[in-house]
């Protein structure tokens, strides 16, 4: 596809082209001048999910490896401490790092995105524990419902309608909200704009790939 | 003609942009390493320096400048007004206020009460599952690994209740309804009160959600949601702490308490002191003295 595409178009290098489309939000804040921001879109959420998921499984797994090493936990009930222990770890994780580093977990500051509340206000903790109390539903529900082996017809539907549920809000919603943003009234917005400098100030590849990118598009 | 705009558009440019260059330094450093890496004066600035950007960047768009100019300046001010409006509350202190909303004294003489006192309330629940899972209680690690278990099974029912309100409140309500019913078959073997009430407390809070939902009244869905989530996110992590309360109990006191009836007087003597919590937790308005 990929091949096939460039050989066809080769023409187009107009802005549509260059600029991919990018939905975008705008925030009051106090000050009374509407600031753009873009939002994120839900394959780099999808990704710095699974890098969140990631961080709090090596935290688990060398957690409940010290725990076995050391002999305080029979080898019985592993299982069981690693659940309870994976519980422990990823709830508050979500909610205090985006606390303590404005909106951002470390999946999301590795994929530059990062939570904003919709208000034109600071994020309170209210927001941040709600959306994160909801992603126990939306993203951990699910994901255990698709490791563990389901019986049973009606099982497997439930699951799939949770499942699909879950998985159409986001998509369908004009912010990319999942059903926790909406409730704390958040966006996940990127966080990608620290490369744009002032005109014929530009340093990086990257400040000068994007400096030639606007000025392509305003002439058109 | 042109050359007026550009002269224009250059002045414009120029007798900002050490300011712009100024607050761009500021506020990488504050994301690098928060408001708290700042010196004095920087800090200082940084409030001015970005509203005075604002006011350039709502010129720029007014006047139409060169396109870049505005666009650097949308990134600018975005990435400022982040940097200003960061969450302001301190983690220890966000805990502190969620526990302490009414009497801190109160709170420190429910806490030892409920670890000393408690032993039995969540015996029933242990006994419960030992049923479901067949699993015997030989050797105490074994037994408080197991209790952990519970525990965060309880919890995430918990949790669940809460996260499943939003789906119209029937999931919530039939979930606590099925809780009831196992809770109901060995009530009168074990008293459950602890972690019945827990329940309650989740799925209360999830239900408001799903009323939310199915009768928004004069606000839109969304902010009837959003209204009814405040106080539902705070039952939930309530009922997530009595939970907490439950396992420390569960796991240390169990083997201490055998009588039954000290169990059933200490489950529902902890119920009570739940309750009463509860009841005591609307009126936080009045200051401490």
């Amino acid at each position: 596809m990929r091949l096939r595409r460039k050989k066809t178009k080769p023409a187009k290098t107009g802005p549509s082209a260059r600029l991919p489309k990018v939905k975008t939000q705008e925030l009051m804040p106090p000050e009374g001048v509407p600031l753009r921001f873009e939002i994120s879109s839900l394959g780099t959420r999808f990704g710095a999910q699974i890098i969140d998921i990631i961080i709090t499984v090596i935290a688990l797994i060398a957690l409940v490896i010290f725990l076995f090493a050391s002999g305080i936990i029979p080898s019985l009930a592993i299982l069981s401490v690693g659940v309870l222990l994976f519980f422990f770890i990823r709830v508050p994780y979500y909610a205090l790092s985006e606390m303590i580093w404005n909106g951002q977990t470390i999946g999301k500051r590795i994929c530059r995105i990062r939570v904003v509340s919709c208000t034109g206000r600071s994020l309170t903790p209210h927001q941040i524990v709600a959306r994160n109390l909801m992603r126990e539903m939306e993203v951990f529900a699910p994901g255990t419902a698709m490791l563990v082996a389901t019986q049973g017809f009606w099982e497997g539907l439930t699951a799939f309608l949770w499942i699909a549920g879950v998985l159409l809000v986001p998509i369908f919603s004009k912010r990319n909200q999942r059903l926790g943003d909406i409730i704390a009234n958040t966006s996940v917005n990127t966080g990608r704009m620290s490369y744009r400098c002032l005109p014929n100030c530009c340093k990086t590849k990257r400040q000068i790939k994007h400096q030639r990118r606007i000025r392509e598009g305003s002439k058109r | 003609m042109s050359e007026t705009a550009t002269l224009r558009s250059a002045r414009f440019r120029q007798e900002r942009e050490a300011d712009w260059a100024r607050l761009g330094k500021i506020v990488a450093q504050v994301e690098r390493g928060g408001v708290r890496s700042l010196n004095f004066s920087d800090a200082r600035d940084l409030a001015q320096l970005y509203r005075q950007s604002l006011a350039s960047l709502s010129v720029a768009r007014e006047i139409s400048l060169d396109k870049a100019l505005q666009e650097y300046l949308e990134a600018l001010c975005c990435r400022a007004y982040l940097a200003v409006y960061a969450p302001q509350e301190s983690v220890r202190g966000t805990v502190k206020r969620f526990l302490i909303f009414d009497d801190p004294l109160w709170y420190n003489t429910f806490v030892p009460g409920g670890l000393q006192g408690g032993r039995g309330i969540s015996s029933s629940r242990e006994d419960l599952l030992e049923v479901i899972y067949g699993s015997g209680d030989e050797g105490l690690g074994q037994l408080s690994a197991f209790a952990s278990y519970l525990f965060s099974h309880n919890t995430r029912i918990a949790i669940f209740a809460f996260a499943l309100g939003i789906a119209v409140c029937a999931p919530s309500f039939l979930l606590c309804a099925y809780q009831g019913l196992i809770l109901g078959a060995f009530f009168a073997l074990h008293v459950d009160r602890g972690i019945g009430l827990d329940l309650f407390v989740a799925t209360a809070g999830g239900f408001r959600l799903g009323l939310a939902v199915l009768f928004p009244g004069p606000l839109t869905r969304r902010a009837a949601l959003r209204k009814e989530g405040r106080d539902a996110a705070k039952l939930a992590i309530m009922a997530a702490i009595m939970l907490v309360a439950a396992a420390i109990i569960e796991g240390f006191g169990r083997q201490l308490v055998t009588d039954l009836t000290a169990r059933i007087a200490i489950g529902w003597g902890i119920g009570l002191l739940w309750l009463i919590y509860f009841m005591r937790a609307g009126h936080a308005e009045k200051p401490l003295s």
